[in-house]
């Protein structure tokens, strides 16, 4: 980080690539919308690079940055809400990798499980993101909520319930597609 | 060496509760429960159905891309991170010279010239002063005042 403070371009490249995608893909989970989830990692970095001369050593800069976002990404949400707007940009993420031809009934139960995560309520589809996706502590995805360890349990605990009971319907053509 | 015994109640709820939260990956458990539920892996074919029920969501929710591309923000993000110390504005950015060593030396010649310039040109004007007034002296010295000398008119 002191790297970063002084300006040397290859540490500030190397910490955009490690934390871009991930932060990115919180945002979007979170807001379900592309371009807003971008510029809330836009934002994030920017707060980042500002902070970074009085950074302190004991800060961890993965959880600081989701922190960032995931309080960026509630405004945006009760921004929008306030509003009265509709999403127009409503995304998922693209799966790059499932293109192919023959991975067309893959492609299908990802999207039916990406689905399922986008009906869940914010709070747990944020929760289920930071614990299985980013593969996160609970204390630390609870600091990254502001919120306890019990009310993380809490909001995991519905939303993989409400995940497993949206897609119990589907669960043997899901099930075969993991092989 | 599995245990066919079934768990009892408050393991069961506990472990079912842990698994619903984190799911079956040994790595997303809590640090405190994790060896605890780990026993009971080992020791309960039970507590072994319960994680491989809990692996299905797991399972399915690896599917799910978590990561967008994001090649194209690279260099806008980059844009606006810290510039080096020595490019940030600064009175040295007027400075036309490499190292300060160059025009540092060429003042210290110059000054030291000075000094000695200053020291030495005093006895100099002293001197050409001095032969400039024994000069005309000598000159008055030797010319006559007594029928020619220009008193101008007294009244």
């Amino acid at each position: 980080m002191a790297q970063v403070a002084q300006g040397d371009a290859v540490a500030c490249r190397l910490l955009v690539q490690r934390h871009l995608s991930p932060l990115v893909g919180l945002a979007l989970r979170m807001t379900r919308n592309n371009s807003e989830a971008e510029d809330i990692a836009q934002e994030a970095f920017v707060r980042l690079w500002k902070q970074s001369k009085n950074w302190q050593p004991k800060a961890k800069i993965s959880t600081w940055l989701y922190r960032v976002a995931h309080n960026l990404s509630i405004d945006a949400i009760r921004r929008r809400e306030r509003q009265g707007v509709a999403s127009s940009d409503m995304t998922e993420i693209e799966d790059t990798t499932t293109n192919q031809s023959g991975m067309r009934h893959k492609q299908d139960v990802t999207n039916q499980v990406q689905a399922a995560i986008s009906s869940l309520p914010e709070r747990q589809r944020t929760a289920i993101t930071l614990v299985h996706h980013r593969d996160l502590s609970n204390k630390e995805a609870a600091n990254i909520m502001d919120i306890s360890v019990d009310a993380l349990e809490s909001l995991l605990a519905r939303g993989r319930r409400g995940l497993r009971k949206v897609l119990e319907d589907q669960r043997e053509d899901l099930l075969g597609a993991q092989l | 060496m599995t245990d066919q015994t079934p768990l009892n109640q408050q393991d069961k709820e506990q472990l079912q509760f842990l698994l619903d939260c984190y799911g079956a990956y040994e790595h997303h458990w809590p640090e405190e429960n994790r060896a605890w539920m780990l026993q009971l892996m080992e020791v309960s074919t039970e507590a072994q159905q319960l994680r491989e029920h809990a692996s299905e969501l797991d399972n399915l929710l690896d599917l799910t891309p978590s990561e967008p591309d994001t090649n194209h923000l690279m260099d806008a993000i980059l844009a606006t991170s810290p510039v080096p110390i020595n490019k940030e504005f600064s009175i040295w950015n007027f400075w036309p010279y490499e190292s300060i060593w160059r025009p540092l030396s060429a003042l210290t010649t110059a000054g030291a010239f000075g000094l000695m310039l200053g020291t030495s040109s005093p006895n100099w004007i002293y001197n050409q002063d001095n032969i400039e007034l024994q000069e005309a002296y000598v000159a008055f010295s030797e010319v006559s005042f007594s029928s020619d000398f220009l008193e101008g008119e007294i009244n």
